[in-house]
């Protein structure tokens, strides 16, 4: 809008609406997704305990929907993907699900509008703690040896394939498995963002521009719109797929002991 | 749902694989670019890439290429013949007349 006031040519969204400056005093972290996490950490944490606070046999509504996402990160996720002795990985699993989808699922609540999941610092933190948790239990399963010899030495190869084998497969186990994790989830919701900031943006220029643009205007509003609903799907979407890859993972490692 | 009867469960066997075909080419490839940094032609960096690449396929077919699919359930719900994988026979006792002759005197 400024830039059709200025004369300008329209200037899309890019990666420099990822980058923010400090709210508070220069050179500060303090910036809005850190705000958003904070916001988001107290939501979360404020919603679990007021949902467990009166537990009751027949549950009121914010015990049911409460127990309803426990129930749907242990049955859906951890039951399937880790399989017997699932049950002490729940915890983790539901907090690092419920924790991934507030943030992805700020992008699309007014006045925050910004999937903090976007910034590579955030997923890239819950993926290694998620790999030091799949790496910590093969250990303490198969001690250090059987963990890391059943990695690198599958059997049934001859000996001098080991040495152009095993370094791919550590580093496949050990490296690549969070930094996928967390390209996966940021670059999702990196375009995703992009898409909708573009036909909001694209929307409010055609509304200020000259000639006919005014009039197709409606054509970007309402991709926004529609956008808006399919984004709140792919934020779910993605935090599920985060958890049962996590999981996934956990299960990997206890299956190989046998 | 119960995980020991949970029928479907999930593996993540693509995302590995995946991670080793990624895994292959970065660390051969950077021992080429290494070697290329260290004595100059770029051949070795070109070479360890396809080299990468070649080893995480074999990773994945050393990894993955040896397992059997696994056996399909009867797909003719009226097959019942076959009790002892049918869903309300999984947990019917089950009664053999070889062992009680067996435990005859």
């Amino acid at each position: 809008v400024t830039a059709v006031a200025a004369g300008k040519g329209f200037e899309g969204p890019g990666p420099r609406d990822f980058v923010f400056s400090p709210l508070f005093g220069h050179g500060s972290f303090f910036t809005v997704p850190i705000l958003i996490v904070i916001l988001m950490t107290i939501v979360i944490g404020a919603f679990f305990y007021l949902a467990t606070r009166r537990a009751t046999i027949v549950p009121g509504k914010l015990q049911y929907t409460g127990e309803a996402v426990y129930g749907f990160v242990r049955n859906s996720i951890a039951a399937d993907a880790i399989g017997p002795g699932y049950l002490k990985f729940v915890p983790y699993l539901a907090t690092l699900f419920t924790f991934l989808f507030a943030l992805n699922i700020s992008g699309i609540i007014p006045f925050l509008q910004f999937p903090v999941t976007s910034k590579f610092a955030f997923p890239l933190f819950l993926a290694i703690i998620s790999c030091v948790l799949f790496n910590a239990v093969g250990i303490k399963r198969q001690g250090w040896g059987g963990y890391f010899g059943g990695m690198m030495f599958p059997s049934g190869v001859p000996w001098w394939v080991y040495i152009l084998l095993s370094p791919i497969e550590f580093l496949s186990t050990v490296i690549i498995r969070p930094i996928t994790l967390t390209l996966r989830l940021q670059l999702n919701m990196f375009a995703g963002h992009l898409v909708l900031a573009l036909c909001a943006v694209g929307g409010g220029y055609m509304l200020q521009a000259s000639g006919a643009l005014p009039y197709l205007s409606w054509i970007g509003f309402l991709g926004a719109i529609v956008l808006t609903f399919f984004e709140g799907f792919i934020q779910f979407l993605q935090a599920y797929i985060f958890t049962l890859l996590s999981a996934l993972y956990i299960g990997g490692v206890l299956v190989d002991q046998h | 749902v119960s995980a020991a009867t949970s029928p479907a469960r999930p593996d993540g066997d693509a995302v590995t694989a995946l991670s080793l075909l990624i895994s292959g080419v970065l660390f051969w490839g950077g021992v080429g670019a290494v070697l290329t940094w260290w004595l100059g032609p770029l051949v070795y960096a070109g070479a360890g890439v396809t080299l990468g690449g070649v080893l995480g396929v074999v990773a994945v077919c050393v990894r993955y290429g040896g397992r059997q699919p696994a056996p399909e359930s009867s797909a003719d719900p009226g097959d019942l013949m076959n009790t002892s994988e049918h869903p309300l026979m999984q947990s019917a006792p089950r009664f053999s007349t070889s062992s009680h002759q067996e435990e005859q005197p």
